[in-house]
């Protein structure tokens, strides 16, 4: 069974309906990216999972075995899973370190790891400063920090390259990849600039107006003219 | 004239500290403007005095005094305000709720003790003696009170700045929503955070009871004090509404040693209503250079 596992979720905001038929499938330790313009509800994919809007009805919705809709978010944490959202998603007038502890503590994990600056050496700088002081690409980086340090099994990124310039979106890829490669983190990834990830992720879902209309799997994802002709698709009205 | 002025700002700075600090629990994580507090300021000396009619000892009085204070914040949130809050309007519905709760408590304390100040004496009279120093007055109610008032706020500061507790309060004053999305209990932290408060706010009280006497409504131009002090810290964090009440116990002392008392509180709402026209994000500059510490 897959780690995650969607089939045709309908979810919204209240009587705002915003997923018609979205579908999604992560493995274990893999990488799968959701791309669509603007509206398309890629977001609320993500928010849905992490229960943070109105669920509707699903024939299939689980991680890890757990029913999503069924099981608090305090017992899916536990299970496995993380979500670092696009926006506000750092403390501004706690430091960096404290927004790591912060983390780690609420899931019952000890002090911040020695060896964390050896394997995100940029986060060294970030620790002792007030994060509201820190530039975007450092608060992105910091965020996407505590949603790695507690090892989770699935980390959902909302836009992890947003605002980024391409020095900071190589350090969010590398760190990304490091940590796959590492500790078997699997990731579902929201991304408008999908291109500077595609080289990572093992498979990747198009969706438009609420549904899911294309998948691409890792063999797919390497013929650019197969992706390009997926991404038109999915990007052109 | 020097020293006394430092002695009445000093004292006047804690006290302002104390219960602006208190309100700061309870106001930044819940987000909700509880006017009750002012019940739960006076509540606990007016505990404290029962509980000392009745013959029972200072001690238990002042536990007794605290845990009332502490039950009226705690049991308001937990079984009135919590339910609001995710009502539609939440904020001024739980306003007018918590000036019900102010005004039920008021006058059970009205109707139970009488409308006159009434003085808490927690030992036979020993708070009244007059130390006088070479150039300056104090009573061992003002000196036992800036012990208490210090030491109190000392615990505050480790306790919201030093402790997993703090930082995870902190973070729910600042942004609810992620503060749950990484995994706090935000409603936990929240009734723990009012719980403090309010046991401070009992604590203040007491100190307010001892040295100038209480009455039902008391509490309430204290509250307006404390909303001044956290107005002017830039209302942000607990340093900066210390800081807050630093500048507007100065100004009091000062208003009250080189014009006339009475004046006082005319000046603080002055620069309260100067302070939201001009700069209504208070001494931000000081507010940043203290955090950043």
């Amino acid at each position: 069974m897959s780690l995650l596992e969607i089939r045709k979720l309908e979810a919204g905001y209240g009587s705002r309906q915003v997923l018609f038929d979205a579908v999604a499938e992560v493995e274990r330790g893999q990488i799968a990216l959701i791309v669509g313009p603007n509206g398309s509800g890629k977001s609320t994919l993500l928010k849905a999972i992490y229960r943070q809007c109105d669920f509707k009805s699903a024939n299939e919705f689980s991680f890890d075995a757990l029913s999503i809709a069924k099981t608090p978010l305090q017992r899916l944490m536990r299970a496995g899973l993380a979500y670092v959202p696009q926006h506000k998603n750092v403390f501004n007038r706690l430091t960096g370190r404290e927004n790591l502890q912060l983390a780690l503590v609420m899931r019952g994990k000890p002090d911040v790891p020695s060896g964390l600056t050896e394997q995100i050496p940029e986060i060294g700088r970030i620790l002792g400063r007030t994060a509201g002081q820190l530039s975007g690409g450092q608060r992105q980086l910091l965020a996407l920090t505590m949603g790695l340090i507690v090892r989770p099994k699935l980390l959902l990124l909302d836009e992890p390259l947003a605002g980024l310039d391409e020095r900071g979106s190589s350090t969010v890829a590398a760190t990304i990849r490091l940590h796959q490669e590492e500790y078997g983190i699997a990731f579902l990834i929201v991304e408008h600039r999908y291109k500077r990830l595609i080289a990572l992720a093992d498979r990747c879902y198009g969706m438009k107006l609420g549904r899911t209309i294309t998948r691409l799997d890792r063999a797919q994802l390497q013929d650019a003219h197969r992706v390009d002709s997926a991404m038109r698709e999915v990007f052109v009205l | 004239m020097g020293m006394q002025l430092l002695v009445n700002s000093l004292y006047s700075f804690l006290m302002l500290a104390l219960v602006a600090a208190s309100f700061f629990l309870v106001f930044k994580p819940s987000k909700y403007f509880h006017i009750s507090h002012a019940a739960v300021i006076v509540l606990s000396a007016y505990t404290f005095l029962f509980c000392r009619t009745a013959g029972l000892g200072p001690l238990f009085a002042g536990v007794a005094a605290l845990a009332a204070a502490t039950a009226l914040g705690s049991l308001s949130e937990l079984v009135l305000y919590r339910r609001l809050s995710v009502s539609r309007d939440a904020g001024i519905k739980v306003l007018v709720l918590s000036l019900g709760v102010y005004l039920v408590v008021q006058n059970i304390l009205s109707i139970g003790f009488g409308d006159q100040i009434q003085l808490v004496d927690p030992c036979n009279g020993c708070l009244r003696r007059v130390l006088v120093g070479s150039s300056f007055v104090v009573s061992s109610a003002q000196l036992g009170n800036v012990v208490i008032a210090g030491t109190t706020l000392a615990g505050l500061l480790v306790v919201w700045y030093r402790t997993s507790f703090g930082r995870a309060a902190r973070s729910v004053s600042e942004n609810r929503e992620l503060a749950g999305i990484i995994g706090v209990n935000t409603n936990r932290i929240i009734l723990l955070s009012v719980a403090l408060g309010s046991c401070v706010a009992g604590i203040a009280g007491l100190l307010i009871g001892f040295e100038v006497g209480i009455t039902p409504t008391a509490g309430f131009s204290y509250l307006l004090f404390a909303i001044i002090a956290m107005v002017i810290g830039g209302n942000e964090s607990l340093l900066g509404t210390i800081a807050g009440a630093l500048l507007l116990g100065a100004l009091q002392s000062g208003t009250a040693f080189f014009i006339d008392s009475k004046w006082a509180s005319t000046i603080s709402y002055v620069v309260l209503i100067a302070f939201l026209l001009i700069r209504p994000e208070g001494v931000k500059s000081l507010n940043l250079a203290l955090e950043r510490r």
